[in-house]
Parts: structure tokens; C-alpha cells; sequence
């Protein structure tokens, strides 16, 4: 059994790879605090804004290496309708952390708090940095793991193809 | 039961997944996953070693049923160093998601009160499975009141499932006024641990707190307090036992600067001492002098990015016990201090960064480990990484000894491709399990797409949490050939 169960397993990771499934369709729903303790709900964003969503930690050094070009990455592409949103997943124990590094830091983007690790877990994210690019339709048209300098070059990529794609007019605040 | 059920449950969304794979998503009807093997094969004797996690969700918002296996095949354990073979099914819920209500039923996490109340939750890389199996609901049910309750049997000793209820909620009394920078929150939580082998207890656990935020400054302060129904054979032996303590957090970012001040203090007395218990630290690498049985501290931490190609950190933690046993015993003191600069593209293409922290606990160790890394845009898309780091450990308690460890890394990145990378770390102390005193670790990443990935690495990796390669992981303690095969779906 644990043989056939082992085996199942290996075969659809392979199954798909090779039926080059994307993880594609409608973004799941989530609603979180800021570290400002407002609350900020993806159904006022999916359909209005393109979202760029990392999820990060205070521990993870790649993603805070990341946050210089998400922030350069938020100020080219503002008029253009893109909110930038970094997902903290640190636990309320030290969930604390995140506001003064943010803030510290200068970053405008929107960071929101995931303490339980629930939207983390329903986006099934498996490790840090990952990252997650949210079209007008609310569908998730890219995601990737991982950084090093030079992956801020796919992530333009990907919003570039995202906006050409798109029917917005390009002007703040999207469609 | 619970196995039969996940594994029903687990072969049904494969063939569901199977049959979604080959059809456009409709609608609001999805399943998305994940799955991380790793195949490990050692070098010396030719072990083969297996392991998988599987995560599978069914959407169709607002509800999920999702699942995640384990399956070691076997595994090495990285604590033990013995292999394991399990099937293991970690997780199995329904998961409703819409506001104003959030529920699962089956496996959940939840945080009370910052951890000073309950908290369950799962850390596979450590083997720590606390998490509860039961019910859990978040509701909102006016836009100035937040209200949590669970109730379930916790994970963290298979052999006598603990019985754990719960309960939060936070107010918003300036609601009406369109302030919602002030807020009041109390917790309370139920713990009834049975054992075979150990005395039962019955921990009750109450707390109270509040915030004020603006966009300048944030003070939070939770009290906690605890009894303890310690039952023994005989009612005489059975006691009452009490503790408290408290959390407060103050952060302060002036207006037009980019600077942030942080300040932390803890003071928990006889408060902790079970499972699903876990308070702040106030600590820079999550020590506890006592695991909140007996402490103080505090930590202020500095963030500044004064001028645009400059980042800065700067902080220093206190802990020391409460209480001796003996005034004649002196108290057990640990300081931390970490320090950190970033040179962002001074230097066009160039990051420049520096880290130091140090660690000083009296009469016993000194401990300290400075890191420099240079990244290089060779490209838009291509660039080196190099590191190099050192520790150092000096023991005085209880035979005084000095250890010093070197490691250095390089890696070329071709983004949206592949990784390269090769570390190479030393060490001066006794050879450890593993006896050896040096590792080398070469590992090659190929994205196969941007949700897959795979990478193939060989040495001798001597384990911990490292960030290499652009990604932050534990790695178990190897040497030999390693596998992985990463998939989100």
C-alpha cells in the first residue's frame, strides 16, 4: 500500500510536469491586516488592480533581498495599476517585527500580516520567497520561487505580458 | 478511521486532479496543490532514503476540503539519525472562507492572544506536529468586533491526544467615530493533557490586552495568567499552581524619515511549561532562558534607509531569569546584539552586504558570526553571488573551549533557468555524529517551468536553516547524491 502510495504520488509530480500544468485559475480569496491593522480584502482588489503577491518572512534573507526591487518594481508600474502586496508569515510571535522593518526600510508597498499561515497555506506555498502575479480577471497568471538578482527581470516580464494582454486603459486603478 | 478517510479522500482528489488537469478551470471550481520529493542516496554504504509531502486542495469558493501527506520511504530523521518509514496524513480539513466567517473543520493553526494564550500549529522541518484537529471559527459579526473559537484534540503526543478549547476576541470601541487604531482584545484557552505515563493537568490559560496605532507609532500590551490543576495518584499530592506575565511592544516611525525604532519586553513567571504554548521571544535568535517559566528581557531594535542606496540594522536583546534558587546562585544572563549594512548598486550592478551578530550568555558562552555577501548583475538576467561567513564559540562552562567555523559559498544565476551553486564549510570542533570537519555541497537547480523545478546536489551538507540559491529552507544533516523535485499545481 505504501509502495502503491509512493508510487502514486511520484507519478502525478511527473504527470504534471509533462502536462505543463500552471498554476492557473482564479486566485483563492483571502482577507488580512496591514501592519497598520486595517483590514484588506482581495475582493476589492481582484478585478480592479494587477497584484503582485510575495509571501515572506522576517527570517527569509531572499526575500528581504527581493524587497529593493519589488519596491522598484511598485514604483515603475504604479500608474499603470499594479499594487504590490508582501504577505508576512511570521507567527504572532514575531509578527512584531515586520512593521518597523517595513516602515525602517521605506516601503510603500502593501504588506499584509498572515499569522496563522492561512492564506500561505491556501495558495499552497511550499517555500520562501514565492511569488504570485494576480490579472484583471483575478486569475493567477504567474508564480514563481525563488530569488536572486536577475529575477526581477522575469517578474517585468511577466507584468509587461499581464498589461498587453489586458483591456485597462493603463490609468491608476486599473480596468 | 482518520487514516482510511485521508487516504479515500487523498485518491479522489488525485483523480479529480487527474481529470481538472485536462480541462480549462471553470467558474469558481479549482484544485491546486503542491509537492516536494526529495530523494536522498548516501554516499558511503548506497541507503536510499525517500521523502514526499503532498498538498491537495479542492476549490469551490468559499469552501475547500484539502489534504497533505507525508510519506518517508524511508526517512532520516535529522534528530535521531535513524530511518523511519510512515505514511503519515498531517492534515485533512474543510476549509470555508467568506466574510463575514471563516471555519475549517479537521486540522487547523490558530495563535491566541500572541502565542501567551495557546498556540497550535505544525513545523515539519523540526518534527513538530502541534497542531489540533477539531473546529475552528473566525467571524466578524459587526465591523468593530473579531471573535475566534476552537475546540479540538491536539497533536503533540500521538499516544493521548490533548483536549484544547479556546477563544479570543478584539473590540473596537472608536468604531463608530471611524477610529479603528484602538482596540481591545481577551483571550482564554482550556488544555487537558492525558498521559499514561506523566500525572494529567488541566492548564487554563486567560489574558487581556490592547493597541494603539497611528501611522507613527503602535504600543500593544497583552497580561496573561495561568493555573494549573496538577493531578497526581492521590488527590493530596494534586496542586493548584499559578503564573503570569506579560508582553509589551512599542514602535515608533518618525514622520518623513525612513527609520524605525522597536522596543520589546517580557516578563513571564511560571507561565509556560506545555506544548501549545509560545509566547514572543523578545530575542533576535529565539532563545528562552526558561521557556517563560522564569524571565525578563527586553530588545530594541534600529531600521533606518537614510540615503537610497544605504539600508541599515542595528539592535541589542537582554534576558535574565526572574529568581535563583539560592541568592549564592547567580542568575543565568544572555545579550544579544546584531548589526547589518546594505549597499545597494553604490557601485552600479554591485550589492554589497555585511551582518554581525554576537551572542554573550555570563560564565558560560560567547558566541559571535559576521557574514559578507557580494551579489553582481552580470545581465539582466545572470548574476554571481559570492558569501563568506565565520563563527565563533567560546565556552567557559562547564570546560572552557574555543570553536571557530568558516563557510563560503558562490553561485550563478540565470534567472528563470537554473542555479548553480558551491559551498564549502570548516570547522575546528570535535568531530560531531558525522565526524567529519569540513563539507562540501554542489547543487545545480533547472526550472523546468516556473511552477517546477528540480535540483540535483552531492556532498556533504551539514544542515540547518540556509538560505542558498535564492531559497530559504531547513536541510537535514547529508552526505551523498539529493534529489528534489518541487511542484506547485
Amino acid at each position: 500500500m505504501k509502495k502503491i502510495l509512493r508510487n502514486s504520488v511520484i507519478l502525478l509530480s511527473l504527470l504534471s510536469i509533462l502536462a505543463g500544468l500552471a498554476y492557473a485559475g482564479n486566485a483563492p480569496f483571502f482577507s488580512l491586516k496591514d501592519t497598520k491593522g486595517r483590514w484588506v480584502d482581495s475582493s476589492d482588489l481582484y478585478g480592479n488592480y494587477l497584484i503582485f503577491i510575495m509571501f515572506w518572512s522576517t527570517d527569509c534573507e531572499a526575500c528581504k533581498d527581493s524587497m529593493p526591487y519589488l519596491q522598484n518594481i511598485y514604483d515603475y508600474y504604479y500608474y499603470e495599476g499594479l499594487k504590490v502586496i508582501c504577505i508576512a508569515t511570521d507567527s504572532e510571535r514575531t509578527s512584531d517585527r515586520v512593521k518597523p522593518f517595513i516602515s525602517g526600510q521605506g516601503y510603500t508597498f502593501t504588506v499584509l500580516l498572515d499569522t496563522d499561515q492561512y492564506v500561505r497555506d491556501t495558495f499552497n506555498v511550499n517555500q520562501e520567497p514565492y511569488y504570485f502575479l494576480i490579472d484583471w480577471d483575478g486569475g493567477i497568471s504567474f508564480s514563481y520561487s525563488g530569488f536572486t538578482p536577475g529575477t526581477e527581470a522575469v517578474f517585468k516580464d511577466a507584468i509587461d505580458d499581464a498589461l498587453s494582454a489586458s483591456e485597462g486603459d493603463g490609468f491608476f486603478g486599473g480596468k | 478511521m482518520f487514516k482510511k478517510i485521508a487516504i479515500i479522500t487523498t485518491l479522489l482528489l488525485v483523480a479529480a486532479g487527474a481529470c481538472f488537469a485536462l480541462l480549462p478551470t471553470t467558474g469558481t471550481l479549482s484544485i491546486h496543490g503542491s509537492n516536494e520529493a526529495i530523494y536522498l542516496l548516501t554516499d558511503e554504504e548506497g541507503d536510499e532514503y525517500f521523502t514526499d509531502r503532498l498538498e491537495l486542495d479542492l476549490n469551490l469558493h468559499p469552501f475547500t476540503i484539502g489534504v497533505e501527506a507525508l510519506i518517508y520511504e524511508p526517512r532520516l530523521n535529522p534528530f535521531s539519525g535513524i530511518a523511519e518509514y510512515q505514511t503519515d496524513f498531517s492534515q485533512i480539513f474543510l476549509k470555508y472562507n467568506a466574510k463575514p466567517l471563516k471555519a475549517t473543520i479537521g486540522s487547523f493553526t490558530s495563535t491566541l492572544a500572541k502565542g501567551m494564550v495557546l498556540r497550535t500549529y505544525e513545523d515539519i522541518d523540526v518534527d513538530r506536529n502541534w497542531m489540533a484537529k477539531g473546529a475552528y471559527l473566525e467571524m466578524k459579526p459587526w465591523k468593530d468586533l473579531e471573535i475566534k473559537v476552537l475546540g479540538g484534540r491536539g497533536e503533540a503526543d500521538d499516544d493521548s491526544p490533548d483536549n484544547i478549547y479556546g477563544g479570543e476576541f478584539t473590540a473596537y470601541p472608536l468604531s463608530a467615530l471611524g477610529i479603528y487604531g484602538l482596540s481591545f482584545s481577551g483571550a482564554i484557552s482550556s488544555v487537558g493533557y492525558t498521559s499514561p505515563y506523566l500525572p494529567t493537568s488541566d492548564i487554563r490559560h486567560y489574558a487581556g490586552g490592547g493597541k494603539f496605532t497611528t501611522d507613527f507609532f503602535t504600543v500593544s500590551g497583552i497580561y496573561a495568567k495561568k493555573t494549573d490543576f496538577f493531578f497526581q495518584d492521590t488527590p493530596v499530592q494534586s496542586e493548584l499552581r499559578y503564573g503570569d506575565g506579560y508582553y509589551i511592544n512599542a514602535v515608533a516611525t518618525p514622520p518623513f524619515t525612513n527609520l524605525s525604532v522597536n522596543f520589546e519586553y517580557k516578563n513571564y513567571n511560571h507561565l509556560g511549561g506545555m506544548d501549545y504554548f509560545a509566547p514572543p521571544y523578545v530575542s533576535f535568535f529565539e532563545q528562552t532562558i526558561s521557556n517563560a517559566q522564569n524571565e525578563k528581557g527586553y530588545l530594541i531594535e534600529v531600521v533606518s534607509n537614510p540615503i537610497k542606496f544605504l539600508r541599515l540594522r542595528g539592535g541589542y536583546a537582554h534576558q535574565e531569569e526572574l529568581t535563583t534558587f539560592s541568592p549564592e546562585i547567580p542568575k543565568q544572563v544572555i545579550d544579544e546584539a546584531v548589526a547589518s549594512i546594505r549597499v545597494q548598486e553604490f557601485i552600479p550592478k554591485t550589492v554589497l552586504e555585511v551582518f554581525y551578530e554576537l551572542e554573550h550568555e555570563e560564565n558560560v558562552t560567547n558566541y559571535d558570526r559576521g557574514r559578507i555577501k557580494t551579489s553582481y548583475q552580470l545581465t539582466d538576467n545572470h548574476s554571481i553571488i559570492t558569501s563568506f561567513e565565520y563563527e565563533r564559540r567560546r565556552e567557559t562552562f562547564p570546560f572552557e573551549s574555543t570553536f571557530r567555523d568558516l563557510t563560503g559559498e558562490l553561485s550563478f544565476s540565470w534567472s528563470g533557468l537554473f542555479i548553480a551553486s558551491l559551498k564549502h564549510e570548516t570547522t575546528n570542533q570535535e568531530p560531531a555524529v558525522d565526524e567529519r570537519d569540513s563539507w562540501t555541497w554542489g547543487e545545480f537547480l533547472y526550472k523546468l517551468t516556473n511552477e517546477h523545478e528540480i535540483s540535483v546536489g552531492y556532498g556533504q551538507l551539514r544542515g540547518g536553516k540556509t538560505c542558498s540559491g535564492g531559497v530559504c529552507r531547513y536541510e537535514l544533516p547529508f552526505e551523498g547524491l539529493r534529489i528534489r523535485i518541487s511542484s506547485l499545481f
